[in-house]
C-alpha cells in the first residue's frame, strides 16, 4: 500500500520536468510538422490542409538544393577541420604535461561568449577597411590591397568555415585529451617492445582507444553545424548572393522573410529528417564499436 | 638465448640518482629474480633492459652486444607486464601474432607459432576472444604467449603475478618455472615477494635503495645472506635478530644469556654484534637457552608459529610438532649454534 503510494506521488516530482519538455521541445517538433502540411502564412490567421504542396514546391525549388549544398559543404568542412585540428592540438598537447589546466581553460573560453560578441569579433577582424588580417596581409606584401573576404566569393565559405574550425576546434581538443589520458602507459610499452612504430601506435593503440570519444563527437558536432544558424547568420547572413546560406538560413528567410510558414516548416522537416537517418547510421556504427571493443 | 650483462649500472631522474652503479651478470638461460622492497629500484632496472628507460650511465649488454642505446625492438626482448598491458581490441591470436604481423611475417607463419605457443600454454580454445572475455590467469599466459610467440633473446617479467589472487599465483608460478625448463630461454623476473624469488629463481638478486645487496642462489642467500638486510628480507617469517656483546670466548651475550655460534667469532669483547636466527633452528626445551614468553600462538595445520618475549625483542619460532602454547606462557627455547648467524652491528655485514 505505501509503495503504491509512492510510487503514484513519485510523479509529480517528475511532472514539471516533462511539461517543460513537453513545451519547450515536442510541442514546436509537432506544430513544425504539422505546419509543413498547410498553407500556414506568417501574418495570415487561416489556413489549410495542403497535403505534401510544401514538400514538392520545396523539393523542386533550386534554392533548396543550392541551400543543402552549403550546407553539406559547411558541415563538412567545419567538421572535418575541427577534427583535424582538435586531434593534432590534443596528440600535442598531450606531451605537455605542464600548465594542463591553464590551456583547458583557456581553450573553452571561446564557448563562453555568445555567438553575437563571437560574429562581430571576426566580422571586426575580416573587415576590409579597418580589419586588423586584411591590413595585416597587405602590409606584408602577401596581398595587393586589402582582401574582403566576407564579400569576396572566392574567399567567403572558407573564412566562415576557418571560423567556425577555430569555434570548434577546443571542443574536439579537450574531450579527446581526455580520451588519450585513460590509454594505459604499458601498452604503447608493450607496442614499443613488439616493435610498433609511431605510426603503427598510433593507429593499433591510440585510435581504438579514442575512436568512440571521436565518433560521438562527430556525430554531436555534425547535428550542431548542420543546425547551426547564428553563428553564420550573424557574420554573413547568407550572402554574398545566397553562397553562404545554408537550410536553416535558407528556412529561416522562407519563413521571415517570404512569410511562407508552412514552406519553412517543410524545410525543417526535412533537415530534421535528414539528420535524425544519419545520426541512427551513425550510432549503429558507434554501437558495433561498442561490441568489439574492450569494458 | 643470450646472457645480459650489467656494468656499473646507474639511473638518474635530474638530480636524484635511484639506481648507484649495480653489477649484474645473467648466464644464458638463467631465471634471476630481481627481488627488494617497493622503490628499490628493481622495475627500473628491468626498463633499463627492455630499454624503456635510459641508461645514464654505465653499461647493459644482451649478448655480445651493448643495448644502450637500441630502441626495445632491436634488443630482440620481450616482457610481461604487470598489467599484462592486452591490446583490448584485439583477440588472443591477434594479440599473440601482434609483433610478427607488425614484421611483415607471413600469416601462416604466424598462425602456426601462435597455435604452438598457445598449445604450450593451453590457451587454444581462448584464440577468438577478447581479452575482456578471459579470466586473469589466461590473460596472465596470454601476455606470455605474446613473448612466446616471438621466441627472443631474454624474457623480461615486471610483477607478472601481482594482479592475481593467491592461489592462482601458486599456479602460475610453476606454470612460469616449468615453462622456463622446457624453452631454456634467459628470463629477468621483478617481484617483491621473496616466496616468488626463492621459489623460482636460479638466481636471486636482492636490491635495495638501488644497490646490490646480494646476488646468489636462493638456499646460498638463506642460508648466508651477506647482511642484516639480506637475513630479513628473505624468508617468512625473517630472521631473529638479537642485539648482542661479543665475549672473549666466541660466544655472545644478550640479556644475561650466552648465545653460540658455530664458529665462535674474533670480535673485541663487549663489541656490539646482532645475533640471528631463523625460526624453525630454534628448538623448545626443558631449561636453559633463551627463556621467553609467549605472545601468540599461529596454527596453520602444518606447523606452528609462535611469537615469542625475550626482554626487549620479538621472537618467532616455527614448530613442526604440535605443542599446546598459551599466551603468558614461559618457555625455554634452544638456539642450534650451527645455524645462528652473527652480524656486525655497526656496519650491518655478515661477520
Amino acid at each position: 500500500m505505501s509503495t503504491d503510494l509512492k510510487d503514484r506521488s513519485r510523479i509529480w516530482f517528475v511532472l514539471p520536468a516533462m511539461l517543460v519538455v513537453l513545451a519547450l521541445l515536442i510541442y514546436p517538433v509537432l506544430s513544425s510538422i504539422y505546419f509543413s502540411f498547410t498553407s500556414r502564412h506568417l501574418l495570415r490567421a487561416a489556413y489549410d490542409l495542403v497535403g505534401l504542396r510544401n514538400f514538392v514546391f520545396v523539393l523542386s525549388s533550386a534554392d533548396f538544393w543550392d541551400a543543402f549544398a552549403n550546407s553539406i559543404k559547411w558541415t563538412v568542412g567545419s567538421v572535418a577541420g575541427q577534427l583535424a585540428v582538435g586531434l593534432l592540438a590534443a596528440l600535442a598537447l598531450e606531451k605537455v604535461p605542464r600548465f594542463s589546466g591553464l590551456y583547458r581553460i583557456l581553450l573553452i573560453i571561446p564557448w563562453a561568449f555568445p555567438a553575437i560578441v563571437i560574429a562581430f569579433a571576426w566580422r571586426w577582424i575580416f573587415n576590409d577597411v579597418y580589419g586588423f588580417l586584411p591590413n595585416l596581409l597587405t602590409a606584408l606584401g602577401i596581398s595587393e590591397g586589402n582582401i574582403s573576404f566576407l564579400a569576396n566569393p572566392a574567399f567567403v565559405f572558407a573564412t566562415v568555415v576557418g571560423i567556425n574550425i577555430w569555434f570548434g576546434a577546443p571542443l574536439f581538443i579537450i574531450n579527446i585529451l581526455a580520451a588519450l589520458k585513460t590509454v594505459p602507459r604499458d601498452q604503447y610499452e608493450a607496442a614499443l617492445i613488439d616493435g610498433a612504430s609511431v605510426g603503427q601506435r598510433f593507429r593499433y593503440i591510440t585510435v581504438p582507444h579514442i575512436k568512440r570519444v571521436v565518433g560521438l563527437l562527430l556525430i554531436l558536432r555534425t547535428i550542431w553545424v548542420f543546425n547551426n544558424f547564428e553563428l553564420l547568420f550573424l557574420i554573413t547572413g547568407g550572402g554574398p548572393a545566397g553562397l553562404t546560406t545554408t537550410l536553416p538560413i535558407f528556412a529561416y528567410r522562407t519563413g521571415w522573410g517570404l512569410r511562407q510558414l508552412g514552406a519553412a516548416s517543410a524545410i525543417t522537416v526535412l533537415l530534421l529528417a535528414f539528420l535524425l537517418a544519419g545520426a541512427a547510421l551513425a550510432f549503429r556504427m558507434i554501437n558495433r564499436w561498442e561490441r568489439s571493443v574492450a569494458r | 638465448m643470450s646472457r645480459v650483462t650489467i656494468r656499473g649500472a646507474r639511473k638518474s631522474y635530474g638530480e636524484v640518482e635511484i639506481i648507484h652503479g649495480v653489477d649484474i651478470d645473467i648466464a644464458d638461460g638463467e631465471f634471476v629474480v630481481l627481488v627488494g622492497p617497493s622503490g628499490c629500484g628493481k622495475s627500473t632496472l628491468l626498463r633499463m633492459i627492455a630499454g624503456l628507460e635510459s641508461v645514464t650511465a654505465g653499461t647493459i649488454a644482451i649478448g655480445e652486444r651493448i643495448v644502450n642505446d637500441l630502441p626495445p625492438m632491436q634488443r630482440d626482448i620481450a616482457m610481461v607486464f604487470q598489467s599484462y598491458a592486452l591490446y583490448p581490441h584485439m583477440t588472443v591470436a591477434e594479440n599473440m601474432g601482434f609483433a610478427l604481423r607488425l614484421r611483415r611475417t607471413d600469416a601462416k607463419v604466424i598462425d602456426q607459432r601462435v597455435r604452438a605457443a598457445a598449445e604450450i600454454l593451453s590457451l587454444t580454445p581462448y584464440l577468438g576472444r577478447y581479452p575482456r572475455e578471459l579470466s586473469g590467469g589466461q590473460r596472465q599466459r596470454v601476455a606470455m604467449g605474446r613473448a612466446i610467440v616471438r621466441d627472443p633473446q631474454v624474457f623480461l617479467f615486471d610483477e607478472p603475478l601481482s594482479n592475481l589472487d593467491a592461489k592462482l599465483r601458486v599456479q602460475m608460478r610453476a606454470e612460469i618455472k616449468e615453462l622456463h625448463q622446457r624453452l631454456k630461454t634467459t628470463i629477468v623476473f621483478v617481484t617483491h615477494d621473496q616466496v616468488e624469488a626463492m621459489t623460482m629463481a636460479d638466481k636471486i638478486v636482492v636490491l635495495h635503495d638501488g644497490v646490490v645487496e646480494q646476488i646468489g642462489a636462493p638456499l646460498e642467500l638463506y642460508d648466508r645472506p651477506r647482511n642484516l638486510f639480506v637475513a630479513t628480507f628473505i624468508g617468512s617469517p625473517g630472521m631473529n635478530l638479537i642485539r648482542a656483546r661479543a665475549r672473549a670466548d666466541g660466544t655472545v651475550e644478550a640479556g644475561g644469556v650466552r648465545l653460540a655460534t658455530a664458529g665462535g667469532h674474533a670480535v673485541a669483547e663487549g663489541e656490539p654484534v646482532v645475533w640471528g636466527i631463523r625460526p624453525e633452528h630454534l628448538d623448545l626445551a626443558d631449561a636453559g637457552g633463551l627463556p621467553a614468553t609467549v605472545a601468540v600462538v599461529e596454527p596453520t595445520g602444518s606447523e606452528t608459529q609462535v611469537l615469542l618475549r625475550f626482554g626487549a625483542s620479538d621472537i618467532v619460532a616455527v614448530f613442526r610438532d604440535r605443542h599446546d602454547f598459551r599466551p603468558g606462557q614461559g618457555v625455554h627455547l634452544r638456539p642450534r649454534p650451527e645455524h645462528a648467524h652473527l652480524f656486525d652491528a655497526a656496519s650491518g655485514l655478515r661477520l
